[in-house]
């Protein structure tokens, strides 16, 4: 076991303490001079022809600087997914249809907040009402209403044509259903004659509704163009580099001349990665009026018109041999995309993706659909398809167990994958896979044996129960701009810079980032500077939305640091009449690597290098791509081709009590272990278990992005429930390290795929405490108590039904 | 029309012109600079726009800035004494009860007048004291440990 | 989300306060905590562009004891302040305890309980914004004529949901409201009609100044159902007070239901069973039942009115079983 002097070590953030002060400056406090407030006019219907905009009152009011409307962006077409099969469907504001409550019709920049409100109301717009559809299922019909006509076809490319794919022709064959976004099927074996051959075939259904990211910060932009063309933006974002790329595409500009500033992120978890029309927005009434706009959306307007999780209906079919063996399943999953395509290709790619590194699967035959509803539009969220399939998959295998008489833990280690196995379709190789020892260490760690034999936990009013679940999530994914670099310069005194473009929403990157830099480099975390985010100074990053951020950004980074390195020892090496091989660079010097009192400050080697090599100062870069070697994406559609190189495992083990009277669940204890490779800082990972743990509770528990016919009921904190201080469970974590090659220090994935394992964990506890099987997310009180009732027929006299009654006052 | 009001601010007092319908917070942060307290929600439901009026944790974004006239505000901002931070602040550095920090600077406060309260407090007291404040990033677990750790320093 | 351009008066005295309601022809609103009005006004629910702040009437933030061996806590008084309060634990702890459930630590530091007395009827319909209210058909509540929870209904059916409410009721208290026609002291239950368009019968021109809460009868107790245990609004909160006769069985016992309906009500077929007998653990499954039989119960946002149903009969047996059992004690 390697002892490092920096890394694995629980070091404290090196943003804590601009943070704790309150000088941290995040995209809502960004405030310029002559700053305009911006505001967005919302369609309040779900499906609606625009037949005509009157905004000449709001122009006149006094204090409006400039008013858009569709026309204005009609060139400016984009989307999170644009392929010559998924054309890019959105528009900043809408053209000739609005699509969902919310969706942007007109935006106004006036003086103050006021005056842009007051703007809004005065803007006259006239709709033709069309019919709507809200569920999937129903959109899917081939007598549905039409979301998309499909004649996104002009002239300009899409942005992955752009980025190197070549434009071949959108086969709309496959698509078997109406109004789909995206369309995946995969299959291999022959999954009909394992079924034959299989000792039990269990088939059942699930359901997930749509949940929000609920970052505590809401998303803002504030835009500013300087004399010279170039557009300044302070946005919450999970990547610059994709954010400058397609505002320089629909603005038309050079790369350079769009500059994404570094400002601190409160949170994302997956929402703040795509390009808002909020934010082109700014951009184009900052344009116009020649002075910095700021748009910053209310909480609600955060829920409803930002992106929330696919909800999803998940059949699956399971055949296994008599000891459990999984031999074939057959998926179909699918996803409501809302009322543009968001990222409904993609999640759908990832329920077969994320889905299939867990368990071994022979025999396999997968349909994904993404379906357009005249619903809120749905993007990427923690996990994206991964909470949903572990939901089901796991759900369901502990019911196979139960079946067979066996323990759940048995069946799920005869079925999780080795390292070495090679994940079926997309040909990635799983250099590590820790997936059977966060099994049993969690299994152990949770008392699942003493537990399960303890026949008293069912007894009674409140009941008690423990349940079990494993995931898997990628260390990046192929997408813009495909690789990360680092640059280090050194500085005079020993210290370093450290420029990366990978932005810190709270996930931890620049610190951890610096502890690789200063560990390769011998010195201490605090003499590393990080200077992050900013389109302009750093070099490209991934982004932090794709799990790469460690594996990808971090192996940039240690090539930079040792490549700076490697020109300390060039230099001491002459400075000390040693070998450079010798050398090795610790507490802050470099030393011969036997005789430690042959050494040489590292400040003194710099100024050396200054002297001696005509003012080299030593400035190094390193880089990775995403996946080292692939210059092709797989295909979303067949899911096909490599897609990472290492993907994190986990294993969640939770405890719940069941109120039998009130419905009410409460998470006792979460025992969770996760391969992450190696924990470059044990404390930010531990704190990204517990986030995923607590963000997971919620979307399992109490949190349900609520719709009726399109409206988002609970729009608000006081009835969106997020877990407060007193849902907190008691934590056991464990970290499995299994050092992968392909990572920094053997690091990966660490962040987002652990919220995937606890939602079965917790569905399968509830049911080990009450028999109770429940299909639906979130389990709710509500949703305990009907399936009591739908268990136990001497409620009758209760009379559930779902009528409201009269009331008797007195 | 604006009014010209007196409002002491982290021991300072500063002569600020507010429209009747401006609320403390929107007087903190875009009146005075102070961007340290977060608006989350701005409607009562998060605990981000947590100050302290009179030593209370209060929600700035559910009072008008007039209503803290006579009254002592306390901000995130007025914590540190000069380049000092208090036990607080040091114990969620150093406990990483801070990811994104969106919230912190209003958990911080809460936990000041729970500790000004009560010096030990208990781990249910800590949970429902900070129980106005949400957060979506940490999990609570290390933001009670930090408290915990920062009442041991200060005894 | 910015306020509506609103002047906000702060007079010293409460004669001056009468006063100041006066104004704008009956439309100027009483604020004290603020804590619901902010909302209201934020959301553009009220119409009210005149807001009068009893925030400086110092006199109205007190709890004495009464001669009569009861309470009176003035209106301004914290939520906070109710909550720890010695003199309310002692003599009305249903007070005590429903104060400190009411939403967060920092809306009990502020919010008063005059506010939560008065606090404006609650539907998933209403407590939105105005853009959200505007994608709909204008509800009674907000001067249309649909319901939008009940379908076809006549009339408003939002909720009073505070959680005072109900504990002051089972404690028999009474408030005293001010205008400058003069003052007159209401049976709190007669403070609600059962109308969710005007869910309180206290006049635009009135402040609510004191509560007073006679001599405690036996223990008292509030429970709460929400799905969590801060910040939301109760699902269902039930209050109950017991005392328990020499003969060792239950001698007087109130009821309240709060949040289930258009207003706070009483159990009276649960409070006629437990009359006379002993409070065990069939009686009060009983008790439960029958309660839920005899209320009504509007679905809330996420709370279909079954499940509320349900709830009421095992708040009704929790809130009676704890309050029996201290009555016990004492006895």
């Amino acid at each position: 076991m390697t002892e490092y002097a920096v890394i694995g070590k629980g070091l404290p953030r090196i943003d804590g303490m601009a943070k704790v002060t309150g000088q941290a400056k995040y995209s809502v406090d960004v405030k310029l001079s002559r700053q305009l407030h911006g505001k967005i006019l919302r369609s309040p219907h779900a499906h609606a022809r625009i037949l005509s905009i009157d905004t000449r009152a709001a122009e006149r009011l006094s204090g409006v600087k400039a008013v858009l409307t569709g026309t204005d962006v009609s060139h400016m077409r984009y989307a999170f997914v644009d392929t010559p099969r998924y054309p890019a469907d959105g528009h900043p504001l809408a053209q000739d249809k609005v699509r969902y409550i919310g969706d942007e019709v007109a935006a106004v920049a006036a003086v103050d907040e006021d005056t842009a409100l007051e703007a809004l109301d005065l803007i006259r717009v006239d709709y033709e009402l069309l019919p709507a559809v809200f569920t999937a299922e129903e959109a899917m019909e081939f007598d549905a209403p039409l979301i998309h006509d499909r004649d996104y076809a002009d002239d300009s490319s899409s942005a992955w044509e752009d980025w190197g794919v070549s434009r071949t022709a959108t086969s709309l064959a496959d698509y078997d259903r109406n109004n789909l976004s995206g369309r995946t099927h995969v299959s291999f074996g022959d999954v009909d004659d394992a079924f034959k051959r299989s000792y039990l075939v269990r088939e059942d259904r699930f359901e997930t509704k749509a949940t929000a990211h609920a970052a505590l910060e809401p998303h803002a932009a504030v835009a500013d163009w300087d004399a010279g063309g170039k557009l300044n933006m302070y946005i919450g974002s999970m990547s610059v580099f994709y954010k400058r790329f397609i505002l320089a595409k629909i603005f038309g500009l050079p790369a350079q001349n769009v500059r994404v500033h570094k400002t601190w992120v409160g949170g994302a978890f997956g929402g703040k990665v795509d390009v808002f029309p909020y934010e082109v927005a700014a951009a184009l009434l900052s344009q116009r009026t020649a002075r910095p706009v700021k748009i910053e959306l209310t909480r609600e307007e955060v829920f409803t018109t930002t992106r929330q999780r696919h909800p999803t209906i998940i059949h699956i079919k399971t055949g296994v041999a008599r000891d459990g063996t999984i031999l074939g399943q057959e998926y179909k999953f699918i996803a409501d995309n809302g009322a543009y395509r968001g990222s409904g290709a993609i999640v759908i790619f990832l329920g077969y993706a994320m889905n299939i590194p867990v368990y071994r699967v022979p025999n396999l035959r997968y349909d994904g659909y993404s379906v357009y509803t005249n619903n809120p539009i749905r993007g990427p969220q923690r996990g994206h398809g991964a909470p949903q399939m572990r939901f089901a998959v796991d759900s369901q295998l502990h019911m196979i167990a139960e079946e067979l008489g066996r323990d759940p833990v048995d069946v799920a280690l005869k079925n999780a994958r080795d390292p070495g196995e090679v994940i079926p379709s997309i040909e990635d190789v799983l250099h590590t896979c820790g997936t059977k020892e966060c099994i049993r260490g969690a299994a152990k760690a949770s008392g699942w044996k003493e537990k399960r034999a303890d026949l008293t936990r069912r007894q009674g009013r409140k009941k008690r129960g423990i349940g079990m679940s494993a995931c898997a999530m990628f260390s990046g994914g192929a997408y813009y701009p495909f690789a990360s670099a680092a640059i280090v310069k050194l500085e005079e005194d020993g210290g370093a810079t450290l420029f990366i473009g990978a932005i810190d929403f709270g996930q931890g990157c620049d610190t951890t980032m610096a502890q690789i830099a200063a560990e390769e480099l011998g010195i201490r975390l605090e003499d590393i500077k990080v200077v992050s985010g900013d389109t302009e100074t750093c070099p490209i990053d991934v982004g932090n939305f794709l799990g790469g951020g460690t594996l990808v950004t971090g192996t940039a980074v240690k090539e930079a640091a040792a490549a700076a390195r490697e020109k300390l020892f060039e230099v001491a090496a002459e400075m000390l009449d040693v070998s450079p091989e010798l050398l090795v660079a610790r507490d802050g010097h470099v030393r011969h690597h036997l005789h430690e009192e042959v050494s040489l400050p590292i400040s003194r080697v710099v100024r050396q290098s200054v002297v001696k090599n005509d003012g080299n100062p030593i400035i190094c870069m390193g880089h990775r791509q995403i996946v080292k070697g692939v210059d092709r994406y797989p295909s979303l559609a067949k899911a096909k081709g490599r897609w990472t190189d290492a993907y994190g495992f986990a294993a969640h083990f939770a405890e719940v009590e069941v109120d039998t009277e009130t419905g009410h669940v409460a998470l006792l204890k979460a025992t969770t272990y996760h391969d992450c490779g190696y924990p470059i800082n044990r404390q930010i990972v531990e704190g990204q278990v517990e986030g995923c743990v607590s963000n997971a509770q919620g979307q399992a528990l109490s949190e349900s992005i609520d719709l009726e016919d399109g409206h988002l009921m609970n729009a608000s904190f006081l009835t969106y429930r997020l877990p407060t201080s007193l849902d907190t469970p008691c934590y056991a974590d464990g970290i499995v390290e299994t050092n992968d090659p392909n990572g920094p220090f053997g690091a990966k994935e660490v962040g987002e795929g652990a919220l995937a394992g606890l939602l079965a964990a917790v569905a399968n506890a509830i049911y080990d405490a009450t028999g109770l099987r429940i299909k639906e997310l979130p389990i709710t009180p509500d949703s305990i108590l009907r399936a009591q009732a739908a268990r136990d027929q001497e409620n009758k006299a209760v009379g559930l039904t779902e009528a409201a009654v009269a009331p008797s006052i007195g | 029309m604006r009014r010209l009001i007196e409002i002491d601010v982290n021991g300072d007092v500063h002569d600020l012109a507010v429209l009747p319908h401006d609320t403390l917070l929107e007087a903190l942060r875009d009146g005075l600079g102070l961007t340290g307290t977060k608006k989350g929600c701005d409607e009562g439901t998060c605990g981000a726009c947590t100050v302290l009026l009179d030593g209370k944790p209060v929600l700035s974004c559910l009072m008008l800035a007039t209503d803290a006239v006579g009254r002592r505000v306390e901000t995130i901002e007025g914590q540190a004494l000069g380049d000092q931070t208090t036990n607080l602040q040091r114990a969620f550095v150093e406990k990483g009860a801070v990811q994104c920090g969106f919230c912190t600077p209003g958990f911080i406060l809460s936990a000041k007048a729970l500790l000004a309260e009560k010096p030990n407090p208990t781990e249910q007291e800590i949970k429902e004291a900070i129980s106005g404040n949400l957060c979506r990033c940490t999990g609570y677990v290390k933001i009670v440990d930090a408290i915990k750790a920062a009442a041991d320093a200060t005894s | 989300m910015r306020l509506p351009k609103t002047e906000c008066v702060y007079p010293s005295t409460l004669e001056e306060a009468c006063s100041c309601l006066m104004q704008d022809e009956g439309q100027a609103k009483v604020i004290a905590g603020g804590t619901d009005v902010v909302v209201a006004l934020k959301q553009r629910r009220l119409a009210t562009r005149n807001l009068v702040s009893i925030s400086c009437l110092r006199e109205l933030s007190f709890i004495s004891s009464t001669e009569a061996r009861g309470l009176a806590i003035g209106a301004m008084t914290t939520l906070s302040e109710i909550a720890r309060s010695n003199a309310v634990r002692e003599t009305c702890p249903s007070l005590a305890v429903a104060a400190s459930r009411v939403a967060s630590p920092q809306i009990r530091n502020v919010g008063t309980i005059g506010g939560n007395i008065a606090l404006d009827s609650r539907c998933w319909y209403y407590n939105q914004s105005s853009f959200w209210r505007s994608t709909r058909p204008l509800c009674f509540k907000t001067g249309g004529d649909v319901c939008h929870v009940v379908k076809g209904g006549k009339r408003c059916y939002s909720l009073v949901s505070a959680d005072t409410i109900p504990a002051l009721m089972v404690a028999g208290a009474s408030v005293e409201l001010v205008s400058q026609a003069g003052s007159r002291a209401l049976p709190i239950e007669d403070v609600y009609t059962g109308d969710g368009q005007t869910p309180t019968t206290i006049r635009t021109d009135e402040i609510l100044t004191r509560v007073l809460i006679p001599a405690p009868i036996g223990a008292s107790i509030y429970v709460k159902n929400a799905y969590r245990e801060t910040i939301d609004f109760p699902i269902v909160g039930v209050a109950a007070v017991v005392s328990h006769g020499s003969n060792g069985m239950i001698e007087h016992v109130r009821l309240v239901v709060g949040a289930a309906t258009t207003a706070p009500v009483r159990a009276k077929a649960a409070e006629r069973l437990l009359i006379g007998r002993e409070a065990s653990e069939e009686l009060l499954e009983e008790a439960g039942r029958v309660a839920v039989k005899e209320l009504g119960a509007i679905r809330n946002i996420f709370a279909s009115s079954a499940y509320k149903r349900r709830v009421i009969g095992v708040l009704v047996k929790t809130a009676v079983q704890q309050a029996a059992s201290i009555s016990r004690v004492n006895h």
